[in-house]
């Protein structure tokens, strides 16, 4: 590495571990419930952000919005300083959702792990279940992805499976969109592999979608897309949490 | 320097104090150790109000080391998740290596809020040391692939990347192939994953179509029917030539909800015969 390189990784490891200890600044389009508001609905729309005719426009925006937020991507610490890459990696989560004037539109996007998430960094995005967009009634409102962004660019995982499971036992695994088009509940985790910390490029992503149970890995080189299909031979799900409690009554 | 000179600065400096972190043990990264896929004779479920249980101390020293590693001990008033009670264990052991795998209970603490992933696994020696820690979302973890046999039957093998190997390849030493599966795949938590039927590579898409992948256009002749569990895409009818050009109004605009893109009719995703590439999809 070069004296110029190495000189540029120090300062941009301080800046990242300053940042470690400032006080947490609001992020634009980033929502963290406050006093007296329901953690469990996470507000919608995202300003500048769509309304979309089309679902594909909207992950093509949605993509590099999520990935350009602060340590949304780490791969290009990882050889550098993985503990580093660790520390700051911030996952962000999003839904996008389908109205009733037929279009698509994102809810602000969330960086909690927790709602006390004061004391450890945990790299995991807890999005809340509904979105409150005050234009419609809650019922109105089609969930369509649950968008993430993986820093590190890991493939979905057993718990990211589970977690859009457990979303399709609230809301329909299938939704009628105008003109009797029918759309699948999913879950969507974006990666860049960039190099460059300013230029998070939307290099693909991870889709499962639960009602088919099939998983696509969508890449994308200048502008052109490539899928590939893969489904689940065995699943041992881990038994959930709801499970757990139940049995722990006495 | 003067008492409130410094007051600034210990003001500065206690901002700064290092939270007790996560994961800050000490782990090897041995990507030889491949973790179980088998629960070996039962996964058995500790109720301590039916019975009397007795553990050896090498197992309960990992079981703490993983448990302070996921929350760390030192972190004042913690809240209901961060307390080592709102936690789930499992474990076995391999020869020396004990295998500690870490899971969040979330409804241990009320929550209605799941996060996305979470929990981690992690390989101790039996002297105490972590061999190898996945953290579920951060490092990279081995992927299991159900493969063909050249004799009809199927072989399950471990990789270290996401890629599936061929199933010529498994005798070869550039395969990518960590190990080959023999045992019972029947640990919590794991994916086998396979190619589906039909499968014959990955399909690009048209130039300047963007994927989407879960809609079914009403007019691509397909239906989505339940099938073992599932929805799986049938054809209507024997599917036309006429779809090959896609439709009109198929396409990423004008109301592309109902067009479609790559791999909506057809390909992959939603077990549909094989149909061209560009079934659904218009030219930008």
């Amino acid at each position: 590495m070069s004296a110029a390189k190495r000189l540029t990784t120090c300062l941009l490891g301080s800046l990242l571990l300053g940042m470690g200890c400032a006080p947490a600044r609001p992020i634009e389009g980033v929502w963290r419930p406050g006093f007296g508001e329901d953690p469990d609905r996470i507000p919608g729309p995202m300003r500048n952000f769509g309304p979309f005719d089309s679902y594909t426009d909207a992950i093509l925006a949605a993509c590099p919005l999520i990935l350009s937020k602060p340590n949304a991507t780490v791969g290009y610490l990882q050889d550098v300083n993985p503990e580093l890459a660790k520390r700051v990696a911030t996952e962000y989560c999003a839904w996008l959702y389908y109205t009733p004037e037929h279009r698509y539109e994102m809810s602000m996007l969330t960086d909690l792990s927790k709602l006390d998430d004061l004391v450890t960094h945990k790299k995991s995005c807890l999005l809340p279940t509904f979105v409150n967009d005050l234009r419609y009634e809650r019922g109105e409102l089609k969930y369509i992805f649950a968008l993430h962004n993986h820093p590190f660019g890991s493939v979905i995982s057993d718990p990211d499976m589970a977690f859009i499971e457990e979303m399709a036992s609230i809301h329909e695994w299938v939704i009628k969109t105008k003109n009797n088009g029918e759309l699948l509940l999913s879950i969507i985790a974006f990666f860049s592999m960039s190099q460059d910390p300013a230029l998070a490029t939307c290099d693909g992503f991870y889709q499962y979608v639960p009602a088919t149970r099939s998983m696509v890995l969508w890449t994308q080189t200048q502008g052109r897309w490539k899928q590939e299909v893969l489904e689940p031979a065995v699943w041992q799900k881990q038994k959930r949490a709801r499970q757990l409690q139940l049995r722990n009554v006495p | 320097m003067k008492l409130r000179h410094l007051i600034p600065v210990a003001i500065v400096l206690a901002g700064c104090m290092r939270k007790p972190e996560q994961f800050s043990t000490p782990a090897g990264r041995d990507r030889s150790i491949v973790f179980p896929v088998s629960v070996g004779q039962g996964l058995i479920e500790v109720d301590a109000r039916k019975a009397t249980y007795a553990l050896d101390g090498e197992v309960m020293r990992a079981l703490m080391i993983a448990a302070n590693d996921y929350i760390p001990p030192g972190i004042p008033n913690p809240p209901c998740w961060a307390r080592h009670e709102a936690l789930t264990y499992r474990f076995t052991r391999r020869d020396d290596i004990i295998f500690v795998y870490i899971g969040e209970n979330f409804a241990y603490c009320g929550s209605k809020l799941i996060p996305m992933h979470s929990g981690a696994k992690y390989a101790i020696s039996k002297d105490g040391r972590i061999l190898r820690r996945v953290i579920d979302g951060v490092d990279d973890d081995d992927y299991l692939w159900s493969l063909k046999s050249p004799d009809g039957g199927t072989v399950t093998v471990a990789t270290a990347s996401f890629a599936s190997p061929a199933s010529e390849d498994l005798d070869k030493p550039d395969s990518g192939i960590l190990k080959i599966i023999t045992e019972p795949v029947d640990m919590p938590g794991v994916i086998v994953w396979q190619r589906p039927e039909g499968w014959t590579g990955p399909v690009e898409a048209e130039p300047g179509v963007i994927p989407g992948v879960t809609m079914l256009p009403p007019d691509s002749g397909y239906s989505w029917v339940q099938r073992d569990g599932r929805l799986v895409a049938v054809p209507q009818e024997p599917p036309s030539p006429g779809l090959d050009g896609g439709t009109p109004d198929a396409g990423l605009d004008a109301g592309s909800p109902e067009g479609g893109s790559p791999g909506d009719a057809g390909s992959g995703p939603l077990s549909a015969p094989p149909s061209p590439p560009d079934a659904g999809a218009a030219a930008p």
